[in-house]
């Protein structure tokens, strides 16, 4: 995460947000495949698409793509459901990134980058859906084809 | 797999082949030469009928057709599936293979990779319990926690090491370096009381003076639990950074803050185990502006 972005992200997330609707995903002409889509939210929530670098409110229902972001601010909440399967909860003061799959994972797999914050993540069907959480520390794999060795 | 097989199984041509058992064989010696298997002398005995004991020099067996060999692998699948399988739902599986098992060495081809086939849809109907685990990296140091609250393994690989945080354990990760085993999550202790904080007050504002370099300490105070023998205090600035006391007190004076807002909470602790964290308290630190009093000196 760049400077800039995080100058931003922390403006919108301590009470400078912009309060102009979420725009519609600047994909729409390649119609590239909707990674998640915001489930629930509470309080301070933003978003800030791959292309932009703008961080916007986010609103129940936004579908968010590949290399999008999402942030929460103090005493903010928002569940991600996956088109993959399963969903990830931020807790507040959260901020993840979506990733394309890995070309390994291309099926039914969800990848997301943890910058910082708590996340509960939940697999319904571990047996048929891989979620991978990467973070600066570690990269975190559950689900299906998690092979140790 | 199952639809397949078993119409293959229904179609397949009869191939009765047929052996002859030579001077000096056994039933395992023919099983071994015209099957492929020395494990299939029994299955001979049934297809054939042959009572108990040796069968006469001559005697003409028919041997199995292919239908075995699909069943053998309808079965070595099934019994590949179970094994991933948790319980209780192995188990139930389990008890139709060994019948099924039992089917095979009876001849009874047929029925044998019918219920391997039963016993390879019967676990994998039942959904498996779902997935829940949590994921915590720290500000700026990047440290991760990862605990797994519920199912299966959760894999974790940092530095070209790779560990599994089985269900009920967690583990910590620091940024460049390898994953430690994980541990099991120590349980709160469910039967000590929960301490009150007093303060600060929730959204309380503490106005401090400048304190060298920093301002002066805030000291936060809670209520006493009978059986504790001490008290951890959590603070958390709004970037998630977070600090702990310990004390035997009922009282702790925090380290330095600096103007901002934080949340605290305080649990009790007895032995080595913790209770049952308090309600989370947010307060605000503002640093007092200094008052500067110049009185006249009479200098000239």
């Amino acid at each position: 995460m760049n400077a800039r972005c995080l100058l931003l992200g922390t403006a919108l997330l301590f009470g400078c947000a912009d309060p102009l609707p979420a725009p519609a995903a600047p994909h729409a002409d390649q119609a590239p495949p909707a990674r998640a889509t915001v489930s629930a939210l509470r309080g301070p929530v933003s978003v800030k698409r791959a292309a932009g670098d703008e961080w916007r409110k986010a609103s129940v229902g936004m579908r968010l793509y590949a290399d999008d972001k999402i942030a929460t601010g103090a005493e903010g909440t928002a569940t991600l459901t996956f088109e993959a399967g399963g969903s990830l909860e931020l807790e507040e003061n959260a901020l993840v990134g979506l990733s394309e799959p890995r070309a390994l994972h291309q099926l039914r797999a969800t990848d997301v980058t943890v910058h910082r914050g708590r996340v509960e993540a939940t697999l319904l069907r571990p047996d048929a859906q891989t979620l991978s959480l990467e973070t600066p520390a570690a990269v975190i794999t559950a689900g299906r084809e998690v092979v140790f060795q | 797999m199952s639809a397949l097989l078993l119409l293959l199984l229904a179609t397949a041509p009869a191939a009765p082949a047929e052996a002859v058992l030579a001077r000096g064989e056994t039933l395992e010696h023919v099983a071994s030469r015209a099957v492929g298997d020395v494990r299939a002398a029994s299955e001979l005995r049934a297809l054939n009928g042959l009572p108990p004991g040796d069968p006469p020099v001559g005697t003409t067996l028919k041997l199995p057709g292919p239908e075995r060999a699909r069943a053998r692998s309808a079965l070595d699948a099934a019994h590949a599936a179970v094994r991933q399988r948790e319980e209780p739902t192995r188990q139930e599986a389990e008890k139709r293979l060994v019948e099924a098992e039992s089917l095979f060495t009876a001849a009874r081809y047929h029925d044998a990779a019918k219920l391997a086939d039963e016993a390879w849809a019967a676990g994998k109907a039942t959904a498996p319990s779902p997935q829940r685990f949590a994921v915590a990296v720290e500000g700026e140091s990047g440290t991760t926690r990862i605990t797994n609250h519920q199912g299966p393994a959760v894999r974790v690989e940092a530095q070209g090491v790779i560990r599994a945080v089985r269900e009920g354990h967690t583990l910590v990760v620091e940024r460049g370096r390898a994953p430690p085993v994980a541990a099991p999550v120590k349980p709160p202790k469910l039967d000590i009381g929960v301490p009150a904080p007093l303060s600060p007050a929730s959204s309380e504002v503490l106005r401090l003076r400048p304190l060298g370099r920093g301002l002066e300490p805030v000291t936060v105070r809670w209520s006493a639990v009978a059986e504790a023998d001490g008290y951890v205090v959590r603070v958390q600035d709004r970037r998630g950074r977070e600090s702990l006391v310990r004390t035997t007190r009922l009282n702790a004076q925090l380290p330095s803050l600096g103007p901002g807002s934080y949340r605290w909470s305080v649990r009790a602790v007895k032995g080595d185990q913790e209770g049952e964290p308090s309600v989370t308290v947010r307060f605000t630190v503002e640093e007092e502006p200094l008052t500067l009093e110049v009185k006249g000196s009479g200098w000239k």
